[in-house]
């Protein structure tokens, strides 16, 4: 035991070294942007130069780094007096962070871009954690500068609390190389689509990969397949009217993708793989679909694959109908309650739904979203694969399942699809566990109606 | 007689064999995840269990650069220091007093801490994560260091009782008629003397607060108060398909615990065994 | 004998300075609450409060903001027995235990016997076996989920190879194998600690009964199940009781590893009730959740602690 006094000291002094070694410099930066935002509050007392505090979504890659720095660059230009301070975390509401943080009193962003949805929206403004932005809406009219479609999503309720972002486009990536040396095309009606999955099956490829553990991404196919077998009628009627999830309808789109995990379509691998997983998969051409957004496309810029990978829509099972792409608000921009700003985060929204905001994203050629503005409708974009999801949103867009969902009827939703996947719930099982979380959810006073 | 040595040597030369082959076996991961740590990802698949084609530490520099880990060393090291030196502070004087000084419900408020030692953390995690809240400390350093304290502190109480109580009582005593207060005796007479006893307790804080996983994964929400095991945990969600970069990140993350256990391997055992036998 | 020294010392005291008797339990009360006050402090914030405050929200209806909360009796209760995931966590708990029982007891009371016999190296076996307790959770459930990863993982990469592709499965993706996967690598993790204990166990054991048994011509199997594990009786209650408790307990493994899934396959109610609180708002009704496994795990802590201090 004697050693052990040398040990221990020896120890803390070496950890204690390191820690000040370390954080030294740190610690001294710390301090110097603390002085910087007290210069800065200083010189906002003088009104010379604010700081607009954005939290927008982790980068996937750097290209969406440089993207937003140069979205960034664009505002400073027109709004010379405003800095803005951009910080990275986690914006969903089903991790609990977001809510999290606007209630820890923690002093909130002026704006934030969380991921979309009545059913996730609501979750902040029940409790009065964002606030609403009637007003703005009418000063701005932003109700003429939001493409219809989102903003009919948006504007349900009494009061409107958000301006979205940008519009989901959800569709089949494909492998263009894969299905060319297979001598598939890419299918135009139902039997070709299923011809296609047996061919590629038949040739020892991987004919559709899901990453099942993340819940988004397998509502992402279920609400690819429910759009081209239900048809929109009846998935809006599934939200806003009265249908259910035990219908026969539903409960056949439950059935096919059963099926194609039996049949092989889906890889069975699916159900443990995350969405990263997955990507990763499609990326390296083991696997020659997968469904998912046009998020994708800075990954195609990253990895050099523009020219070998396009998306697709599942053709509509539906005799006469064509499949539009999966979506509904992907993003959207919110203000706290608490936030201090608010006049910067009306001039930056007012600056996403501007004409100068599409100009700049769409003429990046790795750009990976489609504008929520009006302006950007008449704008053609660079990038070959937004090109073809925007022109495919042009006659309007399907819903994507997760966006439009009450909280326990999507967890249900998560867990059962992945079930399905697994072979793990029958289809019938599955969707009767979905209404019932459907349910709860209308008892606890979700409704879009 | 002679015959008999050779049998022990024969058999104790098994045993050897078996036991390090066994030992082999089970550390294989370990050493599955430092040699993968040096491979590409290629590599890793087409041949997993052969020595890396060349020694490069490219995995380390792309995991400690995307991922953060010196921050997240930095966060562990704080909450794991700090949580030791108060725990130290804290645990030791109240188990002393449980062990030595007489007061009335001396074994009511004793009992009382040891259903602490009972009750599981899951049990009540929530309502922690919204006190901390209250508190303003949910996302702090500070916080999950407290909390992490509080939640050690009945095993430690404990430990650190029965310790004292090992220290015969004719010492405080005697002290006491030489005129040295309570506290004074506490430090220069009982303290040195329960030396092995807060050996083992700072060992088991170390363990127990720098792999704790639960507590940051509820308490922080901000990358950059991160700790290396909910960094390790994001990273490997972010970068799941990049073995190499991962394994990268788990060797970097075992180091520390790896180097504090070869240092004190002696008193370590030992420590965790007394501490658990008690 | 803990309660008479003080009380004589009490006395002793007392004949030095009866005039300033109160004075001196003043002080003496000041003393010994800065002894323990500080210690106490934190502990009734950081775990009575919480418990007392786990108790009060079941009884509520909240969603975690909002700023009131509505009173609902036992209702919460009342539908977790309703709730077919929360039974099955509770029967995944279950199976849990006797999975960890059975593959951590046994086995490793025959590693420590047979270290036990090693007469030169002891140590470094024992160091050496020790090893994956040193690493935190995370990094034991980071590095199993690739172990099993079936495209990439060495389990199936090694299977394939030597062409028992059959055999290689999507270890944590079958009903079948996801619980049993997941409770070796916390056997993994875990082992060590029970090993060093039924080590120190081992040498407290009377070598002299070893001798006679020797003498009277006994088997090795023999001696081990006659003197071996009825000597190691207290070792085993010991390490039984924490290897329950640390099955009811478990959380980060499979958090990192599976998320309680796929299709609720691996939950336990310790991941049930995260999910519950922290990502689905019910945060009354997962701390009814969390309550009910605190009791169960208080119970069984008191009612085994009360069992050893009988048969002791």
């Amino acid at each position: 035991m004697k050693g052990n006094k040398h040990k221990i000291s020896f120890l803390l002094v070496l950890l204690m070294i390191i820690t000040t070694a370390c954080q030294s410099p740190t610690s001294s930066t710390d301090e110097q942007t603390k002085t910087d935002s007290k210069e800065v509050k200083n010189e906002s007392a003088s009104g010379n130069n604010n700081v607009l505090d954005l939290l927008i979504p982790n980068y996937y890659n750097d290209i969406e780094k440089k993207q937003w720095a140069s979205v960034v660059e664009k505002f400073k230009e027109i709004n010379p007096d405003i800095d803005v301070n951009i910080t990275n975390g986690d914006v969903q509401v089903e991790s609990g962070k977001l809510p999290t943080l606007l209630q820890s009193g923690i002093e909130p962003p002026d704006v934030i871009l969380m991921n979309a949805g009545p059913g996730r929206v609501s979750i902040l403004s029940d409790v009065n954690l964002i606030q609403p932005l009637n007003d703005l809406y009418e000063k701005n009219n932003w109700k003429d500068d939001i493409r219809s479609f989102a903003y009919d999503l948006i504007s349900k309720g009494d009061n409107i609390y958000e301006v979205p972002h940008m519009i989901d486009a959800i569709g089949m990536f494909y492998n263009k190389d894969i299905f060319e040396k297979h001598g598939v095309d890419v299918p135009t009606n139902k039997d070709d689509f299923l011809k296609a999955l047996q061919t590629l099956k038949d040739e020892g490829v991987a004919p559709i990969t899901v990453g099942a553990r993340n819940g988004y991404a397998i509502g992402w196919i279920f609400g690819v397949m429910m759009e081209s077998v239900m048809g929109t009628e009846k998935v809006v009627e599934l939200f806003y009217g009265d249908g259910k999830w035990t219908d026969p309808n539903v409960v056949q789109v439950a059935e096919m993708m059963a099926d194609w995990v039996e049949k092989g379509y889906i890889t069975k691998e699916s159900v443990t793989q995350t969405q990263p997983d997955s990507k990763f998969r499609f990326l390296s051409k083991q696997a020659a679909i997968e469904a998912t957004g046009t998020y994708l496309i800075t990954d195609l810029a990253d990895q050099k694959l523009e020219d070998s990978v396009n998306m697709f829509m599942m053709p509509s099972f539906v005799d006469g109908d064509v499949a539009q792409p999966v979506g509904g608000v992907g993003l959207t921009w919110v203000v706290p309650s608490k936030a201090k700003d608010v006049e910067y985060a009306e001039k930056w929204m007012d600056f996403i739904l501007s004409e100068d905001y599409s100009n700049i994203v769409l003429n990046l050629p790795d750009y990976n979203f489609i504008p929520a503005s009006k302006a950007s409708e008449s704008i053609e974009p660079v990038g070959e694969v937004l090109k073809s999801a925007m022109k495919s949103i042009e006659d309007g867009s399907g819903y994507n399942p997760s966006v439009f969902m009450g909280v326990e009827a999507k967890e249900a939703y998560y867990q059962n699809l992945q079930g399905l996947v697994g072979g793990l719930v029958t289809p019938q099982e599955a969707m009767a566990n979905i209404e019932k979380g459907a349910e709860k959810d209308r008892a606890n006073g979700f409704s879009l109606k | 007689m002679i015959t008999r040595l050779k049998q022990l040597k024969g058999s104790q030369l098994t045993l050897w064999i078996t036991l390090s082959v066994l030992l082999l076996f089970i550390t294989s991961p370990i050493f599955y995840a430092v040699l993968a740590s040096f491979k590409s990802n290629m590599e890793i698949f087409s041949s997993p269990f052969s020595l890396p084609k060349s020694w490069n530490f490219d995995n380390y520099i792309g995991a400690w650069n995307l991922g953060n880990f010196k921050t997240y060393f930095l966060n562990s090291a704080f909450i794991t220091i700090g949580g030791m030196v108060l725990v130290a502070l804290v645990a030791a004087p109240a188990g002393y007093a449980f062990a030595q000084l007489s007061f009335k419900g001396n074994n009511l408020i004793f009992y009382l801490v040891l259903l602490g030692m009972a009750l599981p953390v899951q049990a009540i995690i929530i309502p922690i994560f919204f006190q901390l809240k209250s508190l303003g400390m949910v996302d702090t350093l500070t916080g999950v260091t407290l909390v992490s304290v509080g939640l050690a502190l009945p095993f430690s109480i404990f430990l650190m009782r029965n310790t004292f109580r090992d220290v015969p009582k004719e010492l405080r005593e005697s002290a006491a008629i030489d005129g040295a207060g309570e506290w004074r005796t506490y430090w220069s007479i009982m303290l040195p003397l329960a030396k092995p006893g807060l050996v083992a307790l700072l060992i088991f804080t170390f363990m127990n607060i720098w792999n704790d996983f639960l507590l940051p994964l509820v308490l922080l929400i901000s990358k950059e108060k991160f700790t290396i095991s909910l960094g390790l945990y994001s990273f490997q969600g972010e970068q799941s398909t990049n073995f190499g970069l991962i394994f990268g990140g788990t060797v970097i993350s075992m180091i520390p615990s790896i180097i504090v256990y070869l240092i004190f391997q002696r008193s370590f055992v030992e420590g965790m065994a007394s501490g658990a036998n008690k | 004998m803990n309660q008479s020294t003080p009380l004589l010392e009490m006395d002793k005291k007392s004949v030095f300075a009866v005039n300033s008797k109160t004075k001196i339990k003043i002080k003496k009360a000041i003393t010994i609450a800065s002894f323990l006050l500080p210690g106490l402090i934190l502990y009734a914030v950081f775990m009575l409060y919480p418990m007392i405050d786990a108790v009060r929200y079941s009884f509520f209806d909240w969603d975690g903001a909002a700023p009131s909360m509505n009173f609902v009796g036992i209702e919460n209760y009342v539908q977790l027995t309703k709730d077919d995931v929360f039974l099955k966590s509770l029967g995944h708990n279950l199976l849990w235990v006797v999975l960890s029982l059975t593959l951590m007891v046994v086995p490793t009371l025959v590693l420590a016997v047979f270290i036990s016999r090693v007469k030169k190296g002891k140590m470094f076996f024992r160091a050496g076996f020790y090893l994956p307790s040193v690493l935190s959770l995370a990094v034991v459930g980071v590095l199993w989920s690739k172990i099993y990863d079936p495209m990439m993982g060495p389990i199936n990469v090694f299977l394939k190879s030597i062409g028992l592709e059959s055999l290689a499965k999507n270890w944590l993706g079958e009903p079948l194998f996801v619980i049993p996967a997941l409770v070796i690598a916390s056997t993994w993790a875990f082992y060590g600690l029970y090993l060093i204990l039924f080590l120190a166990g081992l040498q407290s054991i009377d070598y002299s009964l070893y001798e006679a048994a020797d003498i009277d011509g006994a088997g090795p199997i023999s001696k081990f199940w006659n003197i071996t594990i009825p000597s190691l009786r207290n070792t085993l209650n010991v390490v039984i009781s924490m290897v329950i408790i640390h099955a009811l307990k478990g959380f980060a493994l499979i958090w990192i590893m599976t998320q309680g899934g796929p299709f609720y396959m691996s939950e336990l109610v310790s991941t049930y009730v995260y999910k519950a609180a922290f990502s689905m708002n019910k945060v009354s009704y997962a701390t009814a959740g969390s309550v009910v496994l605190g009791v169960i795990v208080i119970a069984f802590t008191i009612g085994f602690n009360y069992y050893r201090e009988r048969t002791e």
